[in-house]
């Protein structure tokens, strides 16, 4: 420690910093167990990442959120060591990994189209690399069999990757990638192949499991409602670069940047916002705002309605019926809003007039996103924004 | 629409067909095996057992063999480097491994002989080493591996290509070495490939006459394989030995026809599983 910090005064002052960095980095408790510097990764004219940086605390699961194209697969595959990145460190558990080869990183990885060796039985893909590790043959049969059960697949274990469903594929993938107990587990695009209603149970099974076995992961999606549902940390990806990491709740009720609020939730954008009644300290008519369902109420012209003064009449164009409520679409100062109205309530269709109460919006200012409440309400009446 | 047509349409084609195969292939294969033994089965044993004869088997079996284990070895790099890398120059190179089946083999042959010839800067060197290429068996198998070379790589390239990586990936990811991935992950998936293009490989080696025939000099009982002694003694009147030998040839080529069916049987059978 000493040394170090006599050098430290001898070394130039960036030597210097550097040097404290790694110390920090070297340091167990406290400190992130994946940590990416300022990776850059082009692929000839495509820059597929462009000074990304996070970090990722030790047993919990991130979703690297983003749309196609954003870079999300690229980071994952430089974690795993598929990809060399053209500049930046990467480090796991405090050691620098860069030069580390991927198979020595203690990475197990879940592939999109789950990569199964098809010529192999699904005991011997999760037995692969137990064998490569040349464990003794007992403990192989005990632990691939154990995580078998434990991935609910008893008694498929001579069945072949082909003889399986997609969710079966997906759990023989995910035992597999488990089987040689790796510190960090990488899934990309995990449900991507599933069937609406099965890709449900396993978003859930998946996510009590990794808690379970207490493993850090990094899973990639382009599904929100995934990352919501299934993360404690999210990180948006856009353009190949960080715009945004937090947890699901941060995320999605302070969205912060214009990309971002663009992007989560059920987004409708409008312009000139000002014109909207209790919105006229938005002075700017060239602005633009978004709003989210939740933000906007909608009652029926006989209903009673507290704010009445800051609230504004549209007509319904169309309604959809989603299940638990409709969405209606409510034309108001010649703008689409998108409002949900609850089936228990009475209803309400198109054509009709209505009256449409907005609480709140994002004013987008550049890269920037402000919220702005109706005047009508103060900050403490708002229950939504924190 | 009349229902007729179709009917029609197919009756057409597939007589058409059978009569062109017939013309093409059927008589005249039938019309050799008669040649060769309407003198007698005597003479036929005579022609095929015949020192010169013998040594044309011979000679052809050892050079298809060479050939195709070189090809082999050549084949499975080429494939696994066209499509497991991306580099500079990928596209250049595929379309080189098919120059063979483009260019004329009496061309291949004139090329080897200005490479390794008397007139070629290497042959001084050669010579000096004690290797002798043209004019002897080592021509002959350099010929024959340059003619038949595109063959097994062209089979398994597909197969590779529609695999993708994934499967490597995640192996290399688990530890396992290259070797290992081969044999365990890669090699499993490319094996009827692979041996439907062993099979078009030896069948071509065999029947090889253009580059071999410039480089071979025919040297009775020396650099003789069998077109090229079936071509002597043609040229030399002896129909009843041509044919005789001819005959041998082709139902050496008619074996490697049924075991390509059965490995293509057997492969849409793996694949339907």
């Amino acid at each position: 420690m000493t040394d170090i910090k006599n050098s430290k005064l001898t070394d130039s002052a960036a030597a210097g910093t550097e040097i404290e960095q790694k110390l920090q980095a070297s340091d167990s408790a406290g400190q992130p167990y994946v940590e990416l510097r300022h990776i850059n990764k082009s692929f000839g004219d495509f820059k597929a990442s462009d000074d990304v940086s996070f970090t990722v605390e030790k047993g919990s699961l991130v979703g690297l959120l983003g749309p196609s194209g954003s870079g999300k697969t690229t980071i994952l595959r430089i974690l795993a060591g598929l990809e060399t990145a053209d500049s930046g460190e990467i480090y796991i558990n405090g050691k620098l990994v860069n030069n580390i080869p991927a198979n020595k990183r203690g990475i197990g990885f879940v592939f999109q189209s789950y990569a199964l060796f098809r010529y192999m039985t699904v005991f011997d893909n999760i037995a692969f690399g137990l064998r490569t590790k040349k464990a003794p043959k007992d403990e192989i049969k005990e632990k691939v069999n154990s995580l078998i059960d434990l991935v609910g697949l008893t008694g498929l274990n001579k069945r072949y990757p082909n003889q399986l469903s997609g969710g079966q594929r997906q759990r023989v993938a995910f035992a597999r990638a488990l089987a040689t107990e790796p510190s960090l587990l990488l899934l990309d695009e995990p449900f991507a192949a599933i069937d609406a209603k099965v890709r449900q149970e396993l978003r859930s099974w998946l996510k009590d499991l990794i808690q379970r076995v207490g493993i850090t992961s990094i899973f990639v999606t382009h599904d929100q409602s995934e990352a919501i549902e299934v993360a404690d940390q999210i990180i948006i990806t856009n353009h190949g670069h960080v715009e945004r990491s937090g947890s699901p709740i941060e995320i999605y009720s302070n969205p912060e940047s214009s990309f971002v609020t663009k992007f989560i939730g059920q987004p409708t954008i409008i312009d000139n916002p000002g014109i909207f009644n209790g919105f006229s300290k938005i002075r700017e008519s060239r602005s633009t705002a978004v709003l989210r369902p939740e933000f906007i109420s909608v009652t029926k012209l006989n209903e009673p309605f507290r704010y009445n003064i800051t609230s504004e009449t549209g007509i319904v164009e169309k309604s959809f019926f989603r299940g638990g409520d409709f969405e209606l679409k409510v034309r108001v100062h010649d703008q689409l809003l998108t409002v949900n109205r609850p089936i228990t309530q009475e209803r309400i269709v198109p054509g009709e007039e209505v009256r449409i109460f907005i609480r709140s919006l994002y004013l987008l200012d550049g890269d920037k996103a402000v919220t702005v409440l109706n005047d009508s309400l103060t900050a403490a009446e708002s229950t939504y924004v924190i | 629409m009349n229902r007729e047509d179709p009917k029609i349409v197919k009756a057409v084609l597939i007589g058409i067909t059978t009569v062109f195969l017939t013309v093409m292939l059927v008589l005249p294969l039938i019309y050799v095996i008669y040649t060769a033994l309407r003198p007698g089965l005597e003479t036929f044993i005579a022609a095929v057992t015949d020192k010169y004869a013998l040594h044309s088997i011979y000679l052809t079996l050892i050079v298809t063999l060479m050939a195709v284990a070189v090809n082999i070895v050549f084949g499975l790099y080429t494939a696994w480097a066209l499509t497991k890398f991306s580099f500079r120059g990928k596209k250049f190179l595929s379309t080189l491994i098919d120059l063979p089946l483009t260019v004329s083999p009496i061309i291949a042959g004139l090329i080897f002989v200005l490479t390794f010839g008397r007139q070629s800067f290497l042959y001084p060197y050669l010579n000096e080493w004690g290797i002798k290429i043209i004019f002897a068996v080592p021509g002959i198998v350099l010929a024959t591996v340059f003619v038949t070379f595109p063959f097994i790589s062209r089979e398994i390239i597909p197969v590779l290509n529609a695999q993708g990586k994934d499967e490597e990936e995640a192996a290399a990811l688990m530890g396992a070495g290259a070797f290992q991935i081969f044999r365990q992950i890669t090699f499993p998936h490319i094996k009827w490939a692979f041996m439907y293009g062993v099979v078009l490989c030896s069948a071509r080696a065999m029947g090889e006459f253009g580059a071999v025939s410039v480089l071979s000099g025919h040297l009775r009982g020396k650099t003789n394989t069998m077109p090229l002694y079936i071509e002597i003694l043609y040229q030399g009147y002896d129909f009843t030995g041509a044919f005789a030998v001819s005959s041998i040839l082709v139902v050496m080529a008619i074996l490697i026809l049924i075991a390509r069916n059965l490995l293509e049987h057997r492969s849409k059978n793996k694949f339907l599983k």
